[in-house]
């Protein structure tokens, strides 16, 4: 493969004479353009988002729990929405709405991705910093606005949206509908509209970055496999969020502008029939499905580039078919886009193109076994260290597992006719999608913390946070599996009051028991964080004994990333327990005996008279009409 | 002996095609993604109209074909204002970047005038009967094309002033670059866009 080979414009002098400026405060931490500050600002935001999110999963859990009982609490905390301590059923609708959304846009898109991204693309292609880092910081600003005006909705006396994650109409596209239909739903579409410029902004960068400024000898078989997740997420994110904006748009108009491109023949509670007409509100769920099967690995594949450099570096030992583990997450790209109506076989849809979506859904099995396998390969027979970040993502493989063959039942149109909107899909993406990529973020924070923050996070913490988590996780989701093929419904309310499903009473108790020491295991982890920050342990350059470039770099944070030049690349990023070597790893940059000499482009002048050249520019603007007609002198 | 690691080809071509220019073309992909989205919708609708005998068919407003008109020949102002500035031919640019400019500023009152004629047919964005959607789609693809086409006219501008200063030369054709490959994609798009809604009505 070719070698992109980039001229160090920011050369040792310029850093230097960067160096010499030291940035305000508010250039530094607040409008930074420097996109590991960046990164930092994405994951305390993600975090911050996620405590809100498990928050709100706890609280309706109570509800499912104990449906009959009063907490008075509730009151204190929601006032009119938890009236003698009960939940509302509105709000509850709208927790569930809020709750989905947060977690998979703002923590585990925003949060993850963005986190990520950020600090690893520049650092592991050897790249100063992102192509353009004012598109990034406008990235990170509409995100948190998007976040700032989701979370705005809590205040409106309406409350929030509440017609699930997804916002189908006609509950999200009529405002008098319920009381989530009205000013709630127009700032989640508010909010969503700023989230889709922020990740297009992002993702535009990233795919940028990695396929022009890598570092010499950077080749693309070279590239860590957290670049290769993180490059394809973006182009998954570029190619599927515009899709969900003209979804949105066509919502907006639905609502505001007398438009029935989702409506027709609905007669409302109260209102009486409505005019709109010929409109199909299935027209939406297409449209938001080529964005939301996307999105689900546009939230699993980078967790799952994590995971390979972690697994790798912490088993010692090369990844399992690096070839196979790229080809892997390219098939899972191209697949996820023709695969999104499998969301949709009980809309009416033509059996035979239910058959088609069956098919290249249960296709994908085969890729995500591939890397099955392959980190399972990895890990065998490994010299492994059981470090936090290790554990995370050995737990990530198996929720993959656990949560990835449940798909295979629900991929299949006439298994789903049953199991459609039951609880088995929520144990199905919950841990296949939620955990498994919330498993692939801790081990990130674990394992790239001294770089971010150039200290170490305590292990003993770290190892209670992962098993607590992962207990709970299972404790959660596993018995939802049951409930589910029992044909027990997602997003009701309160199912004391259906004798069918009183028998899950004493489950849902224990997942809420669960549920709650799950959120408690977080504190150990916010603890964790933020004590290392401030408390830490501190970082040698490379704590991991990792090859990949980012660990080149100083423990301190410079502009520019590295001083003097960027290092070159020798090899691949998984050169661990070679024999021809004393030490256990072999860092990209370090050159080898025999190696090849760096490479120097040759520079292509050219030469213009009008370089630098002064002239008062009205003046050439008006003689440029006249020399339309004139022949050059 | 030692080897030299070979450049690939994005080094060789980085005076031309360097990031700035890929992120163009990267927006240029996303934008693409929002109107295929917008066709794929219309054309959904239309086979649900056609199925349940709702769907109004209409003659596009003469218009939207001046405009397509005018889009065309502002494209080939945009390339010699190119020309221009990669042959250093510097004093011509500013003034054919100007004239891409007022064509383009045409094409937004054309297609104004082409709502009001849509609105003389009694057909507005919100929809009285079920077939009108059709009509809805009309207004809502070209005016995502419309925005796109303003945020254009933004790029363009920068691109006057800063030829009038002389900043656009051989040496220095990015941003020049940048303004014609979009300009261009706005013109493909609006060419594909009345054709489909033409052939596919």
């Amino acid at each position: 493969m070719s070698t992109a080979i980039i001229t160090d414009t920011h050369t040792a002098d310029h850093h230097g004479h960067h160096e010499h400026h030291e940035p305000s405060f508010i250039r530094k931490y607040v409008f930074s353009t420097d996109h590991k500050m960046i990164s930092k600002q994405f994951l305390i935001t993600g975090i911050i988002m996620g405590c809100l999110g498990m928050g709100m999963s706890l609280l309706f859990r109570l509800q499912l729990a104990w449906p009959d009982q009063s907490f008075p609490f509730l009151e204190t905390l929601l006032g009119k929405w938890a009236k003698d301590g009960k939940l509302d059923p509105n709000y509850y609708m709208a927790l569930v709405t809020i709750h989905g959304t947060i977690m998979v846009f703002y923590v585990l898109t925003a949060g993850l991705s963005g986190t990520f991204s950020n600090l690893l693309i520049p650092l592991q292609v050897g790249a100063r910093d992102m192509a353009s880092p004012f598109m990034n910081m406008l990235s990170y600003w509409f995100f948190f606005m998007s976040s700032c005006v989701l979370m705005s909705s809590f205040l409106v006396e309406t409350g929030p949206a509440s017609s699930g994650w997804t916002v189908y109409p006609p509950l999200s596209a009529l405002s008098k509908a319920m009381p989530g239909s009205g000013l709630g739903t127009t700032l989640w579409l508010v909010a969503i509209i700023l989230f889709i410029v922020s990740s297009l902004l992002g993702g535009i960068n990233y795919i940028t970055t990695v396929l022009n400024m890598r570092t010499q000898g950077m080749s693309m078989n070279r590239l860590p496999l957290t670049i290769w997740a993180f490059l394809l997420t973006a182009i998954l994110g570029l190619l599927s969020f515009p899709v969900l904006l003209g979804a949105g748009l066509l919502l907006i108009f639905d609502r505001s502008f007398g438009t029935s491109f989702y409506l027709s023949d609905i007669h409302l509670n109260g209102v009486g029939a409505l005019t709109n007409s010929g409109g199909s509100p299935v027209l939406y769920q297409h449209l938001f499905w080529f964005l939301g099967h996307p999105e689900v690995y546009i939230i699993l594949m980078p967790a799952l580039g994590i995971s390979s450099e972690v697994i790798s570096t912490n088993a010692r030992k090369p990844i399992f078919g690096y070839t196979a583990m790229v080809i892997s997450l390219i098939g899972i790209s191209f697949l996820s886009f023709i695969v999104w109506g499998h969301h949709m076989f009980i809309t009416g849809m033509n059996p035979f193109l239910g058959t088609m979506f069956m098919y290249v859904t249960l296709i994908i099995a085969v890729p995500s076994a591939v890397k099955t396998f392959n980190y399972l390969a990895t890990l065998w027979k490994g010299n492994i260290r059981f470090t936090p970040a290790m554990m995370f993502a050995i737990g990530l493989v198996s929720l993959f597992i656990s949560g990835g063959l449940t798909g295979i039942y629900l991929g299949n149109a006439a298994l789903d006719i049953q199991l459609h909107d039951s609880y088995f899909v929520v144990a199905h993406f919950h841990l296949v999608m939620g955990s498994a990529s919330i498993f692939g973020m801790f081990a990130g924070i674990y394992h790239w913390f001294p770089k971010m923050f150039g200290k170490m996070m305590n292990k003993t913490l770290g190892s209670l946070h992962f098993w607590l988590t992962f207990v709970s996780a299972y404790l959660v989701f596993f018995p939802m599996h049951f409930m589910g093929l029992a044909g027990v419904p997602r997003r009701y309310y309160q199912f004391s009051l259906i004798p069918e499903f009183g028998i899950w009473m004493d489950v849902n108790i224990l997942i809420t028991v669960a549920a709650i020491l799950g959120g408690l295991a977080q504190l150990l982890f916010i603890y964790n964080f933020f004590n290392s920050i401030f408390r830490g342990q501190k970082a040698t350059q490379n704590p991991w004994l990792s090859n990949t470039l980012e660990w080149s770099t100083p423990v301190k944070h410079i502009h520019g990333n590295w001083e003097g030049d960027i290092p070159t690349v020798y090899r691949g990023p998984h050169e661990y327990s070679r024999p021809d070597r004393e030490l256990d790893y072999f860092p990209q940059y370090e050159k080898g005996d025999g190696e090849p000499e760096h490479y120097h482009a040759p520079s292509t002048q050219v030469d213009t008279a009008f370089e630098g050249k002064k002239e008062k520019a009205s003046a050439v603007f008006f003689s440029s009409f006249a020399a339309l007609f004139m022949k050059k002198a | 002996m030692s080897q030299t690691i070979q450049p690939s080809m994005s080094s060789n071509k980085k005076s031309i095609f360097n990031e700035k220019t890929f992120i163009i073309w990267l927006f240029i992909v996303a934008s693409s993604m929002l109107f295929i989205a917008f066709s794929s919708a219309y054309w959904v609708h239309k086979s649900d109209g056609i199925r349940n005998n709702a769907w109004f068919e209409f003659e596009l407003p003469i218009q939207f074909w001046i405009s397509a008109i005018i889009v065309a020949v502002s494209s080939i102002f945009m390339q010699l204002a190119y020309k221009a500035a990669s042959k250093d031919d510097v004093y011509k640019v500013p003034s054919l970047l100007t004239i891409t400019f007022i064509l383009g500023v045409s094409f937004c009152v054309s297609q104004f005038y082409a709502y009001f004629a849509l609105v003389d047919m009694g057909l507005y964005l919100s929809n009285k009967e079920a077939g009108e959607i059709s009509a809805s789609f009309v207004y809502v693809i070209s005016g995502a094309h419309l925005l796109h086409i303003i945020g254009g006219l933004v790029l363009l501008f920068v691109a006057i002033i800063k030829s009038s200063r002389l900043e656009v030369h051989k040496k220095n054709l990015v941003f020049i670059n940048i303004c014609k490959t979009y300009w261009h994609f706005l013109g493909i798009v609006w060419i594909f866009l009345i054709l489909f809604l033409y052939f596919a009505k």
